[in-house]
């Protein structure tokens, strides 16, 4: 019966919000863009490349181990793009081509397809990768040597570093606009404050990030780092310092609020963030780390499943059955 | 299909249920009686048992038929004819459901049995019988009994977007429904009843005579257990049903269905649908019950085609149909016909965990767990550690999920595998 009527059977509900994983995605590369123009404007060709040569192999990556897995090709939602994206903005311009070649394969691989792909890798992807490669290669994410044959006018020392070995009279020189519209050396996307604000305000509105986990993660940073900075104003750095510096608005927007490995309760997503924004500074202040963002995040990333355990009741569930 | 704001704040969606004026009412059109009509008992009903009746049998307006021999099982008939065709049929999640096609007459015989019951009979006898229409709500909750104060509500919202049924019929027929519920009053002598409607229909309402419960006209506000909260300020807890609680629960819908029942013994035989069609225009339309949904679809035109989905009720919790032969009952609140072009498939993605089901959750499940549980069938660990029998089945987490997991499907699943489970376990242990 070729032109019989057949109708389409499912269950309820008919209607969608029109939300998907792919608009998710671009709308977070949309919103980094910003801030790794502004990288690629100040380093040029080399950030360019760190950029593009990270997105491709983390795209490819994706592709390969969905050929290997035999799993339906996953490359469309985007989500490998901003591994990619998001791994590139935290390395130095002068990355060397296989170490983004390898952090692309550590975030991809280790970061999310053991655990099943999207969705259930416990830890952030990037963070994972950045972590491997900074343990494993010292020299690779150590921003002093990796962009001492950069002069683009202004202090090139990695300010964290500054802070920790010299204390805060190093880094009197920095004024918060200048942090702000990205005068100081890091990863490629990491520097401009006023660009990852932008795009963090615009993931926030869009309701791709929830307002909680950035919010509570820089209260957590701010409270954290004015506790230091009053005991000892010439040792810990001011916190707004702090805030401006190192990787911390990139994980304040981009990498904390990562939908996997954080929670989405609003009592778990305070505590999380603000979690998060205490260990930063606690590593930075009195652990070996300048920058204390990455294992901070992953800490925390740990403890999201335990933290979301604390929920409201179910609607009508009595004391009597609790 | 409303779309998400481009800027939401992840805030929940705002779905506003339609609202009517009294200006903007539309005409109610008639449609004729059906040749063929048919009345669906949902229930086991003629498997496996002899039914006392059969094909070629004369059935009258109001006849009660039962369906299995020793009297169980009735169902009474909105529809004068002879029987052309008893069957059985499956539903959603495994349901058995009875269908009797009728080939109608066009002159209505009425079956003097209700009548007699309403001139002698107790209210137990006729709210019985009266349950027995297809697709009538229980209404033994109605009857007097011992226990906790007792509640009548009766809701003027519609349950699902879209439909506007309920708020049309309070519109119109504000007499009707209020000498429907005086009727239900004096007969069942609740302590309290409380009419539940949305800010546009209060003045109706206030003619009823019924304390007032105003509901903002959001989705899922519809639903009769956040009704029952905003009405008794308290919510039911989720383990007790509402008849437990000593609430009756009524839609505008069955009290109109009722009345002429009640006040002067005859058998209701008509119901007021509201009709979507592909371009969202809803017509009201009285039809027949029985009258299956292709008779109701071709009297008011709308043109369906290969692919499109027809559904029973609303976008949110509605029931689709594999052909038209299904009938108009007593609970059909609309009809929904949707274009092949406004589809949007479901996909097996995997949750991303965003949380957007969590927030949006009337119940406050831990959707995001649970679904994970449900896809690998650890039904009593969706029940013990998420929660899953609290949910008040609204749609809204499908209608919410980026990875467009069918997630409502798989609670529906999940309670009902569950309750096999249960079941299985009771039956050995």
């Amino acid at each position: 019966m070729p032109d019989q009527k057949l109708y389409l059977v499912s269950y309820a509900p008919y209607w969608h919000n029109g939300s998907s994983v792919r608009a998710r995605s671009y709308d977070y590369i949309l919103a980094a863009l910003p801030a790794v123009f502004m990288g690629i404007l100040q380093y040029g060709v080399p950030a360019f490349r760190v950029v593009a040569f990270s997105v491709s192999c983390a795209v490819l990556w994706e592709l390969l181990l969905n050929k290997a897995m035999k799993k339906p090709v996953t490359i469309v939602d985007g989500n490998a793009a901003v591994i990619g994206l998001l791994l590139a903005m935290m390395l130095p311009a002068t990355a060397p081509w296989w170490a983004v070649l390898i952090g692309a394969l550590a975030a991809i691989l280790v970061g999310k397809w053991v655990y099943g792909g999207l969705g259930c890798n416990p830890l952030n992807p990037p963070m994972v990768a950045f972590a491997m490669l900074m343990l494993s290669w010292k020299g690779v994410v150590d921003f002093n040597a990796a962009l001492v044959n950069f002069d683009l006018g202004f202090d090139m020392a990695y300010p964290p570093a500054s802070l920790k070995y010299f204390g805060a009279s190093a880094v009197e020189d920095f004024t918060v606009w200048g942090l702000l519209m990205g005068r100081q050396s890091g990863g490629i996307g990491t520097t401009f404050g006023l660009g990852l604000i932008a795009g963090g305000l615009y993931l926030i509105l869009r309701g791709h990030v929830r307002w909680e986990i950035p919010a509570s993660f820089i209260a957590g940073i701010l409270i954290t780092a004015s506790l230091f900075h009053v005991s000892d104003p010439a040792r810990y750095g001011a916190p707004i310092f702090h805030l401006l510096t190192g990787s911390t608005l990139l994980a304040a927007f981009f990498l904390i609020g990562e939908d996997s490995s954080s929670p989405v309760n609003r009592i778990p997503m305070f505590l999380y963030g603000a979690l998060g924004g205490f260990l930063t500074v606690l590593i930075r202040s009195i652990g070996i780390y300048p920058d204390g963002v990455v294992f901070a995040v992953l800490l925390i990333n740990i403890c999201n499943p335990l933290l979301d355990k604390i929920r409201p009741k179910a609607f009508g569930k009595g004391a009597q059955d609790a | 299909m409303i779309q998400r704001p481009f800027f939401n704040l992840g805030r929940r969606p705002q779905l506003p249920y339609p609202v009517l004026s009294q200006d903007a009412l539309g005409a109610l059109k008639d449609l004729p009686p059906p040749d063929r009509a048919v009345l669906l008992y949902k229930g086991p009903g003629l498997a496996g048992a002899s039914p006392s009746i059969k094909r070629g049998d004369g059935v009258r307006t109001g006849q009660r038929l039962l369906l299995e021999s020793g009297g169980a099982a009735p169902l009474v008939a909105t529809v004068t004819g002879r029987v052309a065709d008893i069957s059985s049929q499956r539903g959603n999640l495994g349901k058995t459901y009875s269908s009797i096609g009728i080939d109608v007459t066009p002159r209505d015989e009425q079956d003097g049995e209700f009548f007699k019951i309403h001139k002698e009979g107790s209210p137990e006898q006729m709210l019985g019988y009266l349950e027995a229409l297809p697709g009538m709500p229980s209404l033994s909750p109605l009857l007097p009994k011992a226990g906790p104060v007792r509640i009548l509500i009766i809701s003027g919202m519609d349950r699902d977007l879209l439909i506007t049924s309920n708020q049309f019929l309070l519109k119109t027929e504000t007499d009707a429904l209020a000498e429907g519920i005086q009727r239900l009053k004096e007969m069942t002598q609740p302590d309290r009843i409380i009419m539940a409607v949305p800010p546009g229909s209060v003045s109706d309402a206030e003619k009823t005579g019924a304390e007032i419960s105003v509901v903002r006209p959001f989705y899922p506000n519809g639903n009769p257990r956040l009704i029952v909260k905003d009405a008794l300020k308290k919510a039911v807890p989720m383990n007790k049903s509402l008849e437990e609680a000593g609430i009756a629960f009524l839609g505008v819908d069955a009290v109109i269905a009722l009345q002429p029942a009640l006040v002067k013994g005859e058998i209701p035989i008509h119901r007021v649908v509201t009709v979507v069609n592909k371009d969202m225009g809803a017509i009201h339309a009285r039809a027949r019950v029985g009258t299956p949904v292709r008779k109701v679809l071709e009297a008011l035109n709308i043109e369906t085609g290969h692919g499109d989905r027809v559904v029973i009720g609303g976008p949110m919790t509605g029931r689709t149909l594999y052909a038209e032969d299904e009938p108009v009952l007593f609970d059909t609140e609309g009809i929904l016909v949707q274009d092949r072009s406004h589809i949007l498939p479901v996909s097996d993605t995997h949750c991303l965990n965003c949380g957007e089901c969590v927030r949006v959750c009337p119940a406050r499940i831990p959707v995001n767990i649970l679904i994970r549980f449900l896809e690998n069938r650890l039904y009593q660990d969706a029940v013990d550690v998420c929660d899953l029998s609290y949910c008040i089945e609204c749609g809204l987490c499908s209608y919410v999920c980026p990875a467009r997991i069918p997630i409502f499907h798989y609670i529906a699943l999940g309670k009902h595998e569950f309750a096999q489970q249960m079941a299985e376990e009771a039956a050995h242990a």
